[in-house]
């Protein structure tokens, strides 16, 4: 399948949407833009805006001001209908009363597309989902996953210039729905298709996603790919909700050009790389990620811990280990990794500078 | 007793209302049934041996053929022209949001019910009649000249049915809308579907269960009824329902009138059952 939308521009640019019902602010001010051919995720808590702004995109409900524009032109005053846009439900929203075949060829029929490249593009559909041969099944006779992909195939034979996908992946079970990530990512490439995409699940944006667009109360938190925000979230907020992360308070005890010398809670010192926006007496939020504290046995430059309790998760050893003063610490450690710390082990947990993720307490 | 718990179970429960139905219902309906098996006796009124006499009289006499079949084409007029009526009103009321003004119009939806039927009639009588409002207001706009007559006429008798039938495809029709998940709508509209195709191929084929249910007690309602073809029909319409009255309060024959009972009731179970299986045919996604 081929995308008739032009190769410049943006595919999709959504300009400073604003929305409120019965006064109070939904969507404020969004901004977002995706290339061609991009997978964009909106991710966010419920009720960040992010639905919101997916049925804006698809007509579902108007913009207070701002605009939609894809390809270039301004749809907002657009009918659903004629936007050309396909859409995945998390419900799947198959029609019960029709076969996969009118279900997929659903969008063809009402644009009374001639029978045989119906049933061409059908075809194509199916076989891109890997379905065919269940054309002529109703949907209740399907399981979750398989109603799934019908409803992916039915967004695709329009063609769609963007396509939408609210949830869809939330009502499978677990492991499906890592088959069906792969299975979504293998699909959205080969046909090259503009997709947006929204989930409140981090690990799946992740997955995904070539970026990530992460919304808090009707802003916009973060945008980028999937790495920056994981390795550089640009706030508190983003680092606890993206991936994990134990937060810390920091006093600054010296802000020199050598480096920031800062007390931990329970009296540990760490030195992170110089920045001149801190000064002595500051407190900051640190942040760091699980996986990038590491835990050995010998004595030197790192943060003395004890061992509070451990967890086996497969892969990896989950670690919950304590400061001087109480105040927990999460770390991960290879589950294969010789002489693994034992619950109420004394040990060092070392975490290189430029790991620490460091918010200004008084910007947050 | 021990067996009789076991095959009863949790409808248990319903044991008040088996017994009510078994007493009040299945025992006069089987002595009707009984009855309609007798001869008529001129001196006794009913006579003691076996006999089919009672159904060959009415099935091999045109009369009383043509008065069923006036009986099912009233009552399928009226179905038609209710569920037709009544789907409008059930999809502006799915589509109304304010839970204040559903209530409301769920009432005004459920007057007809509220009024008696012999009071309502005799307000169709005034609207109805030659000198009626309508014929009146008719003639002074110089539309008509004679007066319709609607008094004393099926036509009449289809009219007010429909009034007071109309409630239920309303409620049932809403009912079937009121289950249609939201993202289907969404979901046909986004993938190119104006509001009139949304309505075509989605929400009518899947509210149909509403309106073959709502047909059905319609149908149903109206072959039996009595109250509009005796008032409206002022004993010109001949259906069956006055005959069966006819037969037991004016000539006595109540084998006569029980048979009558029979076969309307024969009648209105294989009209039923064969709309019912004529429309499982229509929706295939619903079984298999």
């Amino acid at each position: 399948m081929t995308l008739a939308a032009p190769e410049n521009g943006s595919a999709l640019e959504l300009r400073a949407l604003r929305k409120a019902f019965n006064g109070s602010t939904v969507l404020n001010e969004i901004s977002i833009s995706a290339g061609h051919g991009e997978f964009v995720s909106l991710v966010g808590p419920s009720g960040c805006g992010k639905t919101t702004t997916l049925n804006i995109i698809a007509g579902f409900e108007h913009p207070d001001s701002g605009d939609v524009l894809i390809g270039g032109r301004s749809i907002v005053r657009t009918p659903s209908y004629r936007r050309e846009l396909g859409m995945v439900f998390q419900s799947h929203a198959l029609f019960p009363h029709l076969t996969v075949f009118d279900n997929v060829g659903f969008g063809l029929a009402m644009r009374r597309m001639p029978k045989a490249e119906i049933n061409r593009r059908v075809g194509a559909a199916l076989e891109i989902v890997r379905l065919s041969g269940f054309e002529t099944r109703y949907p209740r006779e399907l399981s979750g996953g398989q109603q799934q992909r019908v409803g992916i195939a039915r967004a695709l034979t329009v063609q769609p210039r963007v396509i939408l996908m609210d949830e869809p992946l939330s009502s499978l079970d677990a492991k499906l729905r890592r088959e069906m990530q792969v299975e979504l990512r293998r699909i959205q490439r080969s046909v090259g298709v503009t997709a947006i995409y929204v989930t409140h699940d981090q690990e799946e944006a992740l997955t995904l996603s070539d970026r990530i667009v992460l919304m808090n109360k009707g802003v916009i938190e973060q945008a980028g790919t999937p790495d920056a925000i994981y390795s550089r979230p640009a706030s508190e907020f983003v680092a606890g909700f993206i991936g994990e992360a134990t937060f810390l308070d920091g006093t600054v005890i010296e802000a020199g050009p050598n480096g920031v010398s800062l007390r931990l809670p329970g009296g540990c010192m760490i030195t992170l790389p110089a920045d001149r926006r801190f000064s002595a007496g500051d407190t900051l939020r640190l942040a760091v990620r699980p996986d990038r504290v590491r835990l050995d046995r010998q004595a030197a430059g790192g943060l003395d811990t004890q061992v509070l309790a451990r967890a086996f998760v497969g892969p990896f050893v989950r670690y919950v280990l304590g400061l001087a003063d109480g105040t927990e610490l999460a770390a991960q450690m290879p589950a294969g990794a010789e002489d693994l710390p034992q619950e109420g082990e004394t040990v060092i947990a070392r975490i290189k500078a430029c790991d620490w993720l460091v918010f200004d307490r008084r910007g947050s | 007793m021990a067996r009789l718990s076991e095959l009863l179970g949790r409808s248990v429960l319903c044991l008040p209302i088996t017994v009510l139905i078994g007493v009040f219902f299945v025992v006069p309906m089987a002595m009707v049934l009984s009855l309609a098996f007798r001869p008529y006796d001129a001196h006794a009124l009913v006579g003691t041996e076996f006999t089919l006499r009672n159904f060959t009289r009415f099935i091999g006499d045109p009369n009383y053929v043509a008065a069923f079949a006036r009986t099912v084409y009233i009552s399928a007029a009226t179905t038609v022209l209710s569920v037709l009526l009544g789907y409008p009103v059930a999809l502006h009321l799915h589509r109304v949001k304010s839970g204040f003004a559903r209530l409301w119009l769920t009432l005004i939806v459920l007057l007809p019910l509220m009024i008696s039927l012999v009071v309502a009639s005799f307000a169709w009588m005034l609207l109805l009649g030659n000198n009626g409002v309508i014929n009146a207001n008719l003639i002074r706009l110089g539309l008509i000249s004679q007066p319709i007559e609607l008094m004393n006429t099926m036509t009449g008798v289809i009219i007010v049915g429909t009034f007071s039938s109309l409630s239920y495809p309303i409620l049932t029709i809403f009912a079937a809308l009121e289950n249609i998940p939201a993202d289907l709508g969404r979901s046909a509209r986004i993938h190119g579907a104006s509001d009139a195709q949304v309505f075509a191929k989605v929400l009518l084929p899947l509210s149909l269960p509403g309106v073959i249910s709502g047909g059905l007690i319609v149908f149903a309602l109206n072959m039996a009824a009595f109250v509009i073809p005796f008032l409206i029909g002022g004993g010109r319409v001949h259906v069956v329902p006055l005959m069966i009255y006819q037969f037991t309060l004016q000539l006595f024959d109540w084998p006569g009138a029980a048979a009558l009972g029979v076969l309307l009731f024969a009648l209105t179970l294989g009209c039923t059952a064969l709309a019912a299986s004529l429309a499982q045919r229509r929706m295939p996604w619903e079984s298999a």
